[in-house]
């Protein structure tokens, strides 16, 4: 199952290390179910925020692969303009415009 | 230099879309980067660079034999303040700034075992987000549209607003654009010969 979670994790496991887990969540990028599973909640309770938070800092102007959370996704930013997230009712991985509701993370070792 | 093949001449190329290029330097004179942007609704790839999509418009510019059309205005989104920001820590005026029409002619495309003679020419294998790769597209012609510096700029919270001037208008100016100093020179005809000499700097 794929989600714009699970797309942004497999997509910065390959690139960066990422963590084993967070609070109750165990990050295994082989069986990102856990994830999907509970994606509602996940993203309702905000928990991806506090997740990408344990290993992410907040910054302010955006560069590539720097996490981009908004209220209901998880994408990656392309440029200090723009970012990619995948779309699930499309299928398909579409870029938007950063604004100011998006919330910028990089990663510490990135 | 406007080069026009035989696939426009016969209406194959079905597509248009512009590319921008703004160099930018840091307040210290040094350069910094290039911003490049267009109109398109996805990335493009040309000359193995990346043009991000942005809404940006611009003056009719209508071309003829004349060339008269020595500025053109332009109006970008200012993308989350990220423009605004980037024009107050850099230096935008003065320095290149270009507009490349590309007419081309889309790849054909598969969509679920149907073959589209014109696809979107969106290319997954370099990028993980839809990119229209024009290196590869051969039915393609590209020529510079406008081509000259920035001129003035103002930035709103949602706009940047720039005019672009050929370069050929600094020619037209009766005197330096920085007044003379009448402390310092005598006469107006000592300031500007002290800045320009028969149009050029006076070194």
């Amino acid at each position: 199952m794929t989600n714009c979670f699970t797309v942004v994790i497999n997509y910065l496991n390959v690139r960066y290390a990422l963590p084993n887990g967070w609070g109750n969540y165990t990050l295994n990028v082989n069986n990102m179910d856990l994830y999907v599973k509970n994606e509602k909640r996940f993203l309702a309770k905000r928990e991806h925020i506090g997740f990408f938070r344990s290993f992410c800092r907040v910054v302010k102007d955006a560069k590539k692969d720097d996490i981009v959370l908004t209220r209901t996704s998880v994408g990656v930013a392309i440029n200090r303009f723009t970012y990619w997230v995948y779309n699930e009712d499309l299928e398909r991985v579409e870029h938007k415009k950063l604004d100011k509701d998006c919330l910028i993370m990089r990663l510490n070792n990135g | 230099m406007k080069t026009i093949t035989n696939n426009a001449r016969n209406d194959r190329q079905l597509a248009i879309l512009h590319l921008f290029e703004f160099d930018m330097y840091n307040l210290d004179g040094t350069f910094q980067e290039t911003l490049r942007f267009t109109d398109h609704d996805i990335f493009v790839d040309y000359n193995s660079n990346d043009y991000t999509p942005l809404a940006i418009t611009f003056d009719r510019l209508s071309e003829d034999f004349s060339m008269s059309a020595d500025t053109i205005n332009i109006t970008i989104d200012n993308v989350n303040s990220a423009l605004s920001n980037e024009a107050l820590t850099s230096e935008w005026r003065n320095n290149r700034a270009s507009i490349t029409r590309v007419a081309y002619t889309p790849p054909s495309e598969v969509i679920a075992d149907d073959t589209y003679t014109y696809g979107i020419g969106d290319n997954l294998t370099g990028n993980t987000y839809p990119e229209l790769d024009l290196d590869v597209i051969t039915d393609k012609d590209a020529w510079t549209l406008f081509g000259g510096i920035i001129d003035t700029f103002s930035a709103s919270e949602s706009v940047l607003n720039a005019t672009i001037t050929t370069e050929f208008a600094n020619w037209s100016k009766a005197y330096p654009s920085r007044t003379y100093n009448q402390n310092e020179f005598t006469s107006i005809v000592d300031a500007i010969n002290d800045v320009i000499y028969w149009g050029r700097q006076n070194t």
